[in-house]
């Protein structure tokens, strides 16, 4: 039995799938369908022509360098798809069928694809930026946004999304549905949200200990991304208040791509949790 | 220790760094008690919280380009938050030094207070209290 470990052939078998069904559902429709062997027929039309589409379709696209979530990728990857499975199609019905297919209809396929794949490929892009930010990714986590301009925007999840910066650094009211109150809003959010180191009564002071002995008898770990670091003070005094183990979130800033300066996200101290301190010690581990 | 700024690493943490292999925390274990600005130097005087010695942290020949001061009545203890030299923007250009060999620092601390600063040298000594 053959397997297809990267998922490359589904959206083909998809499209055949859905290819099928519809020219079935379109000829039933216009009392074509008389006998099982028409069924077959047009079930086998239909998924032949739709296996077709989604199997160039996609892969023009991609050749272009275009991704099938964007509305550009999908308009190339419909409009071309089309221009391969209509054919296949129009020709099938007309020879069974004894529909009429000409350049006419041809060009209707393509245009249509095309309309349909751009609708598709935008719709298709916008919830894969609201699945990424629901799903909370890590901090420092970039996720492309196009809504009218495109930027990059930092998301900062805690457990669930409690910011978000522009490249330039500045938070944003609003991204992808959550609205946001800036810094005010972080400062408050993560004082509520997260689930704050369990301290001594759970054996943290030890667990504390020998994550300072295993950084060399130092207070303090850093950890950066190519956009970001995160300070984790283990021991020392508080910072606005919130005692130590904590940490900071910074944001590396960028002129053309090049880093000018560093500066924190919040004003906010933010206490370590569990899974900060099991990160931690993974990081001073080389893990 | 007197560093020349143009040899510090450039985005490297000097709020928390070894000096003659001591490892100094400013951010964790220091207050910072004091700042003076006077002709061409700014000092920065650090308290260790539990022995009390002090450290001063000097920045010579100084061009000092911003200041804020924020928060006046939150402040009892100042923490240094980042020290570092970065890159200076002009004109949209980010350049390193200065016509005149000066390298750029960015200094912030928890409570608010930003200074942004060229300057040449660092010197940086222990005092025993």
């Amino acid at each position: 039995m053959g397997v297809d470990p990267d998922g490359r052939i589904w959206h083909i078998v998809i499209g055949a799938v859905i290819g099928g069904v519809v020219n079935l559902g379109v000829k039933a429709f216009q009392g074509k369908i008389n006998s099982w062997g028409d069924g077959f027929a047009a079930f086998g039309i239909g998924a032949a022509g739709g296996a077709l589409t989604a199997a160039t379709g996609g892969a023009i696209a991609a050749s272009a360098g275009l991704s099938v979530s964007t509305v550009a990728g999908g308009v190339v990857a419909g409009a071309s798809g089309a221009a391969f499975g209509s054919p296949v199609q129009g020709i099938g019905n007309a020879m069974y069928f004894g529909d009429a297919y000409g350049g006419g209809q041809f060009l209707t396929d393509v245009i249509a694809g095309g309309l349909l794949g751009g609708v598709a490929g935008g719709v298709a892009g916008w919830l894969k930026n609201i699945k990424n930010v629901r799903n909370g990714g890590q901090p420092g986590d970039i996720w492309g946004f196009k809504a009218g301009v495109k930027r990059n925007i930092i998301t900062f999840n805690y457990p669930e999304p409690i910011g978000a910066w522009g490249r330039d650094g500045q938070p944003l009211k609003e991204f992808a549905g959550h609205k946001f109150g800036g810094m005010e809003y972080l400062d408050e959010g993560v004082r509520s949200t997260p689930q704050p180191f369990a301290g001594a009564a759970r054996g943290g002071v030890d667990a504390i200990e020998d994550l300072i002995k295993l950084n060399g008898g130092r207070n303090s770990v850093t950890i950066e991304t190519a956009t970001q670091k995160i300070r984790y003070d283990l021991a020392g005094k508080p910072h606005g208040g919130v005692p130590t183990p904590h940490k900071q979130v910074y944001i590396k800033n960028f002129v053309n791509g090049i880093q000018k300066s560093v500066s924190r996200v919040s004003k906010a101290a933010f206490p370590m949790t569990e899974q900060d301190l099991e990160l931690v010690r993974r990081f001073l581990n080389g893990q | 220790m007197k560093v020349n700024s143009k040899k510090i690493e450039l985005f490297k943490d000097l709020s928390q760094f070894d000096l003659d292999n001591v490892y100094y925390d400013f951010h964790n274990d220091f207050d910072c008690i004091k700042i003076v600005f006077e002709g061409t130097f700014i000092l920065l005087l650090f308290r260790k919280i539990i022995e009390g010695y002090i450290i001063s942290f000097k920045f010579d020949n100084v061009i000092l380009v911003s200041f804020e001061f924020e928060n006046f009545n939150k402040i009892k203890n100042l923490t240094i938050d980042n020290i570092y030299r970065g890159r200076f923007e002009k004109d949209r250009q980010l350049i390193e030094f200065s016509s005149d060999g000066k390298s750029y620092f960015y200094l912030e601390f928890v409570e608010g207070i930003r200074m942004e600063l060229w300057c040449d040298y660092i010197v940086i000594e222990k005092t025993e209290v």
